[in-house]
């Protein structure tokens, strides 16, 4: 009920009689006060409001109606539209010419007002728009915001094609339904042409989809199409400016993330090419290392063997195996970075028990510990981890092959592990001549000693580098600290848990 | 080894490999026959019937998986694989299909000569369960389900002395997780390796094992457990 007052409030029809009406009671009320003229004022006000805020039309009908009040309730004789005196008369055709002027006008400036006022809302929505798409850094992005936007403005659907490297338009998104073969004739037109084509247009006009070029800096980049449904009114020519505008900022946004993408390609490639450079003289120098040992080793036993006391036959033996195992940790530490580069790195989680994989660590590092201590303390509550246990126990491995290179022989390893929260903290302590503060970071980059050209121990340096990149896959972190009393190095780990805590088995 | 020489077929397409396992089996006293692909390989299986094949699973020309399940169906002979590192599934899965046992390339002479005396092993008895097993200093009693280390006796729990008996009827030899689970947890449980973690950790404390330098039970990576044979040098001169 109220809503159906307000509704029949709001009309024009029931303004119109409220202005009027209420001008036809003030000038009653006044009326000994006032003249016919005065009145005559009174009314044209209430038509120019009407005007103003009603448009044209109502301005004319409040016009027409007002002269008929005029001429009714206020010139002599009253209640009669006959009019005695000739000044009134004159009176009420100044009044219908003034008020059909002033109406009009009235109309017209409310009808600019409202144009006006689209066009900034527009450009403010294209702004808006244009600011989006401006901070959108992904292409998916910008698709979205343009079909949300375009379906907004003009309604029914909206699909973006776009060019592909080796020809062809693909859908930039996922489709409802397939394409017609006519709708991608129509697409072709557009794209190729560089002009509308499709529904509304002479090129392949039975299409049921609006197809409107985007056209980038250098060449064309797609098409965005439009479906209304088929009784929908025709875009107004407003909303039809609009369609280009967003079109081309569209257009610009995508042109701009193509080219930031191509720069992108290729600087990774120029970076590619240093590192694979780096990497042939690295691993050459790696692989050549432990051979020259083997051969040397080798042919020495061969040629000198009568010569040799057995301690020393012992001695060059042991060369050849040690050498040879660190050949292998060598060839799965390359294999190692090649998954983790191209991304074939998927861990593969199980429950492991944290002390058998360092025995599987150290089993293959017998020779370079050698006579050296690896002491473990676990926690009394570190619990069973559901990780990729190769993984775990290849990232322990490259520690402390490293913490035994580079700290003196006869020096103790120390690797402890507990529990903090859903993680567990391992830690390598060594007691070699550390890292300094400032570099701790950058030796985890690949071929950080390659790029250093350090000429210390032998090794290209790639450990760290797979260590931090199959600790990441494993969904934790590596980092260097100080060592114990300040002294040496500490190769801190931390991995999630992983796995829904066990309960206890059932015995 | 009952008298007779046992004798091993090598399958594996690389003559160096051949030749040094030749030499090194050899040294042994075992006899030694070779096969370069797996058509070779089968064909010689058939006709020698040898009490035990190392089998490579890369071979040029059929893959060593094949070689497998063709030999099963009609031979109970051990296959010990010759496996690349992390090839945990590829070991699994031939396990799976009937292999005995692996090693793991690049290995030591040590390590597979451990291998294959725990293989010829497990050849003169027949299915008849021995009673009392030995590994060294640690007997067990099937009958009596009693366990003594150094002489001492060891208290276990249910599962973890089925455990430990399934370890050491087999012992030398890799037992899968599943394997393991099936038979002690049954078949509704053979995914549950966290009970096989927790109960291996369990026995490792009463038998006095340090897990990260094992005497007794060690870890297979993603594959199972063994009970190490006791040797000279268990882990060889890898």
């Amino acid at each position: 009920m109220i809503e159906r007052l307000r509704r029949i409030a709001s009309s024009t029809l029931f303004e119109v009689m409220a202005v009027l009406l209420l001008s036809t009671a003030v000038a009653e009320l006044f009326r000994s006060a006032l003249s016919t003229a005065n009145i005559a004022l009174l009314y044209l006000t209430a038509v120019s409001v009407i005007g103003i805020r009603r448009g044209v039309r109502p301005a004319l009908v409040a016009s027409v109606v007002s002269l008929a009040a005029l001429s009714f309730f206020h010139a002599e004789p009253r209640f009669d539209f006959r009019s005695g005196h000739p000044e009134d008369w004159e009176t009420l055709v100044c009044f219908a010419l003034t008020s059909l002027v002033t109406g009009n006008l009235a109309g017209r400036f409310r009808r600019q007002l409202d144009e006006t006022r689209s066009v900034a809302e527009r450009n403010e929505r294209l702004y808006e728009i244009s600011r989006l798409l401006a901070v959108a850094s992904r292409g998916e992005e910008i698709v979205q915001v343009v079909r949300r936007e375009v379906s907004a403005a003009l309604g029914g659907e909206t699909l973006i094609l776009l060019d592909q490297p080796d020809g062809g338009l693909v859908p930039a998104h996922a489709l409802a339904a397939e394409l017609e073969p006519i709708d991608r004739s129509a697409a072709e037109v557009a794209y190729g042409k560089l002009r509308v084509a499709g529904r509304g247009t002479d090129t392949h006009g039975e299409s049921t989809w609006h197809f409107l070029p985007l056209q980038g800096d250098r060449r064309a980049l797609g098409v965005l199409a439009l479906r209304r449904p088929l009784d929908a009114r025709p875009v107004e020519a407003e909303n039809a400016r609009l369609l280009v505008a967003l079109c081309h900022l569209a257009a610009v946004a995508l042109d701009r993330h193509r080219l930031a993408e191509e720069i992108r390609a290729a600087q990774m490639l120029t970076e590619t090419e240093k590192l694979r450079t780096a990497l042939l003289l690295s691993v050459s120098h790696d692989l050549r290392t432990p051979l020259a040992s083997i051969i040397g080793a080798a042919s020495t036993l061969e040629d000198l063997r009568e010569a040799l006391p057995p301690s020393d036959q012992e001695e060059l033996l042991q060369t050849v195996l040690s050498e040879a195992a660190r050949l292998d940790r060598f060839v799965a530490n390359l294999l190692d970075m090649t998954r983790i580069e191209y991304g074939g790195l998927e861990p593969r989680p199980a429950w492991c028990d944290l002390r058998d994989l360092i025995a599987e660590a150290t089993r293959g590092l017998s020779s370079v510990l050698g006579q050296r201590k690896l002491e473990v303390e676990l926690s009394e509550d570190f619990p069973l981890l559901y990780i990729d246990g190769v993984l775990l126990e290849r990232v322990l491995e490259n520690l402390i092959d490293n913490a035994a290179k580079y700290s003196s022989t006869n020096s103790p390893l120390r690797l402890t592990a507990h529990r903090d929260g859903a993680r567990a903290v391992l830690r390598l302590f060594d007691r070699g001549p550390g890292i300094p503060h400032d570099q701790r970071e950058a030796v985890f980059t690949l071929f950080h000693r390659v790029r250093e050209a350090d000429k210390r121990a032998a090794g290209t340096g790639l450990g760290l580098a797979i260590c931090r990149g199959l600790v990441e896959a494993l969904g934790g972190e590596i980092s260097l600290e100080d060592g114990a009393d300040g002294k040496g190095l500490c190769a801190e780990v931390r991995v999630p848990l992983g796995g829904p805590r066990v309960e206890s088995p059932e015995e | 080894m009952s008298g007779a020489v046992a004798k091993v077929l090598v399958i594996d397409d690389e003559p160096q490999i051949r030749k040094f396992l030749r030499i090194g089996l050899e040294s042994q006293g075992y006899d030694i026959i070779s096969a370069a692909d797996a058509r070779e390989g089968i064909v010689r299986c058939a006709d020698s019937a040898p009490d035990l094949v190392i089998l490579d699973l890369g071979l040029p020309d059929r893959d060593g998986m094949e070689v497998i399940s063709e030999v099963r169906g009609w031979s109970r002979v051990p296959i010990l694989v010759l496996s690349v590192r992390s090839g945990e599934e590829e070991k699994v899965a031939a396990l799976d299909l009937g292999a005995t046992d692996f090693v793991t390339k690049p290995f030591g002479m040590a390590e597979l000569l451990a291998r294959v005396r725990a293989l010829l092993r497990d050849r003169p008895r027949d299915e008849a369960e021995a009673a009392v097993h030995t590994a060294g200093p640690l007997v067990v009693d099937v009958p009596r389900r009693e366990v003594r280390l150094d002489g001492v006796l060891i208290k276990l729990s249910r599962r973890e002395f089925d455990l430990l008996r399934l370890l050491v009827m087999h012992a030398g030899r890799v037992l899968t997780h599943r394997y393991l689970l099936r038979e002690i947890w049954g078949p509704a449980h053979e995914s549950d390796t966290q009970y096989l973690r927790v109960y291996v950790g369990q026995l490792r404390n009463k038998l006095g094992d340090d897990p990260t330098r094992p005497r007794f039970i060690e870890n297979e990576p993603g594959v199972g457990y063994r009970l190490l044979l006791p040797t000279r040098d268990p882990h060889g001169s890898k």
